[in-house]
């Protein structure tokens, strides 16, 4: 009998499944309905030659170390000096211009320390996204609690606006940002920010070349500090940032220095001092973290000048307490001079850098899985300029112009070889960047907003073979 | 170390993003008529409800396909997901499930001949079941899982999956005529 019945149930249940609603409507209301909102359907043309401007690469594996490129800097600081003999001398020639790099992409790299921390809801008013709002910059705590730095039309300057998510960037909240301009589209004169970071759900800061914010209500409220900053990364329990100057320039360059604070602290130590002889004709520094490690990259002039342009790697591994100096990290494996123009790190304690031809366009990324002391080149690139993000010690990524379209690659080997994993729209041909993201939170989940569609924030949840996007709307 | 130059980057015609959202597609076109099919029974015969589940499961989950791609068995994963959002839309209108099926039955009250009287009053029964009585019985006799598998398709002990089975059973045994339990469709 029970036989009997569960063959009749099986009759049954076949029989009234087959006048289910036929699957047509729902189908195209799926699909709809599934990139409408918040994720949009995206058909890239996808169109494989040539290539141009602005190309920002992320080396991911393991957790990712942070990234900023920064202004020169003015005040010296006590000196801490390196253990390694000083770099280069100051070259001799005409004095180069001192122009602000573009803020890179940054993972933040304090996933692992805040993850374990409960998530407080942050406090204060939220409200829907400013329409047309473009993303500058992001930082993530986690794979879901992030922020997004950037602009959108309004009345009354300045514009900038701050955006929040909790689901891993499938919707999004403003909040209030303090009043203040952004680097690349208000007047900078006074105080201009160009980054944030956050350290946990409720500790973060706004930054740029002079102004410096920090919230420890989630972005409900900032206070200004004093100064600026060009760098700053957080991870292992403590911030380092670089300071700032007061964008009058320097010569031959602007001193460098690294100072540390608690999360969430007031009180800033220096731990790095590098004289303007030290430096030399720098264009910037680079600063990357992951886990105790630190490194940070002070890039020669590579524009112009009579002398070489090499940059210079100094590296901690005590979370940035002391400081080595590595020199120029680029194998000079290319016929004439190479120069480091990018750098990023991975939990595997692999550090790569973007190294360009100074004359010519071609590149390579190097990777060093012994603290800086080596760097392994990859396959030489023409046409690519590739800046380096963070790194596993195998898996690289780059962006550039492909087929006339801003393309994000993926190497899966050191960069000998590459694939494209997602395009947006036409390359910018910008040889100096601005804005743009691309960076990872952990070894799977990661971020790229392209400098053609700052509208888009793309995402990875598998590594980087494969993306979706959300679009904050117009 | 050589760096030997080459003209071109090695890209392939399709990666990436649109890799994701064409296996996304991919999927909808093939499967989406058989979740249908299942979420058509799950919620007892009720057309609406049942896309409503599709849509709302296949659209949640659609920011994650990459995550859904790398389970053992992304069509598993998918009705397994499609279940919770049944389960949890029930928990919110049950009451009017109730009054819908007070309806149903009186309309099942009349004449009826008795091969369609019989399939009617299955059908019924089904309906009448506590919902996860019914997902088990659909599981089992309509996807022909294993009870392990219904139990992994429930997020529950294969214990409680085959309780909820022999309950269904005997709920719907207990209903039945032995001559009902006995026939055949014509």
């Amino acid at each position: 009998m029970t036989e009997d019945l569960e063959a009749r149930l099986r009759r049954e249940l076949s029989s009234w499944a087959e006048e289910a609603p036929p699957p047509t409507a729902v189908s195209v209301r799926t699909l709809d309905a599934a990139y409408a909102a918040p994720v949009e359907r995206s058909r890239p043309a996808w169109l494989l030659s040539a290539i141009a401007a602005c190309v920002l690469l992320v080396v991911i594996g393991g957790t990712v170390g942070g990234i900023a490129l920064v202004r020169h800097l003015t005040e010296p600081t006590r000196p801490a000096a390196p253990t390694q003999p000083a770099s280069p001398a100051p070259p001799t020639g005409s004095v180069p211009s001192v122009h602000p790099t573009s803020p890179s992409p940054t993972a933040n790299p304090t996933a692992s320390a805040s993850s374990a921390q409960p998530a407080p809801a942050p406090a204060g008013a939220t409200g829907p996204v400013p329409a047309g709002f473009t993303v500058h910059d992001l930082t993530f705590v986690s794979d879901d609690q992030g922020w997004a730095l950037g602009t959108a039309p309004c009345s009354s300057k300045p514009c900038t606006s701050l955006v929040r998510t909790s689901d891993g960037g499938r919707h999004w909240v403003g909040i209030r940002p303090p009043v203040v301009g952004l680097v690349g589209v208000d007047d900078c004169s006074t105080a201009c920010v160009s980054n944030v970071r956050f350290a946990t759900p409720l500790v973060g800061y706004l930054f740029g070349p002079q102004a410096f914010y920090l919230t420890t209500d989630g972005g409900a409220t900032w206070q200004r500090e004093a100064g600026g900053a060009a760098a700053l990364e957080i991870a292992d329990n403590n911030v380092l940032r670089v300071p700032s100057g007061d964008g009058q320039g320097c010569f031959p360059g602007c001193p460098v220095s690294v100072q540390v604070s608690t999360i969430g602290g007031t009180a800033w130590r220096t731990v790095l001092a590098l004289s303007s002889a030290q430096v030399g004709f720098d264009t910037g520094v680079q600063l990357s973290r992951t886990g105790g490690h630190a490194y940070l990259q002070v890039y020669g002039h590579v524009s112009g000048g009579a002398s070489q342009a090499h940059s210079a790697l100094y590296v901690s591994a005590d979370r940035g307490l002391t400081w080595t100096d590595r020199g120029e990290p680029c194998p000079q494996v290319s016929p004439g001079e190479v120069d480091a123009s990018a750098l990023s790190s991975a939990s595997d304690q692999s550090v790569t850098v973007l190294c360009t031809q100074r004359s010519g366009s071609a590149s390579f990324v190097a990777v060093s899985t012994d603290g800086g002391r080596t760097f392994r080149p990859g396959k030489l690139l023409p046409n690519l300029e590739i800046q380096v993000g963070s790194a596993s010690s195998s898996t690289v990524f780059a962006i550039g112009s492909v087929g006339g379209r801003e393309s994000l690659v993926r190497s899966v080997d050191r960069g000998l070889t590459w694939n494209v994993v997602a395009q947006s729209g036409p390359a910018t041909g910008t040889a100096a960047p601005r804005g743009g993201f691309l960076g990872f939170e952990s070894a799977t989940t990661g971020r790229w907003v392209s400098l053609s569609d700052p509208r888009t924030v793309w995402t990875t949840s598998d590594g980087g073979a494969t993306w979706v996007r959300y679009t904050f709307p117009a | 170390m050589q760096a030997a130059a080459d003209d071109t980057v090695p890209v392939p015609a399709d990666a990436g993003v649109v890799v994701a959202m064409e296996d996304f597609e991919d999927f909808v076109r093939a499967h989406l008529p058989a979740l249908l099919r299942t979420a058509f029974l799950l919620t007892g015969g009720d057309g609406p409800a049942a896309e409503d589940a599709v849509q709302e499961t296949l659209t949640r989950l659609y920011p994650r396909w990459a995550r859904v791609q790398q389970a053992d068995h992304p069509l598993a994963y998918v009705r397994r997901s499609l279940i919770n959002t049944y389960l949890n839309s029930v928990r919110s209108t049950s009451a009017r499930e109730l009054v819908a099926l007070d309806s149903a039955d009186r309309g099942a009250g009349g004449d009826m001949t008795q091969a369609v009287g019989d399939r009617d009053q299955i059908r019924r029964l089904i309906r009448q079941l506590p919902e996860r009585q019914r997902v088990a019985l659909v599981l089992r006799y309509f996807e022909d899982l294993t009870d392990r598998e219904v139990a992994r398709a429930m997020g529950c002990r294969p214990g409680t999956a085959r309780s909820l089975i022999s309950r269904g059973l005997s709920a719907v045994r207990a209903t039945l005529s032995p001559a009902q339990l006995g026939d055949r469709d014509d």
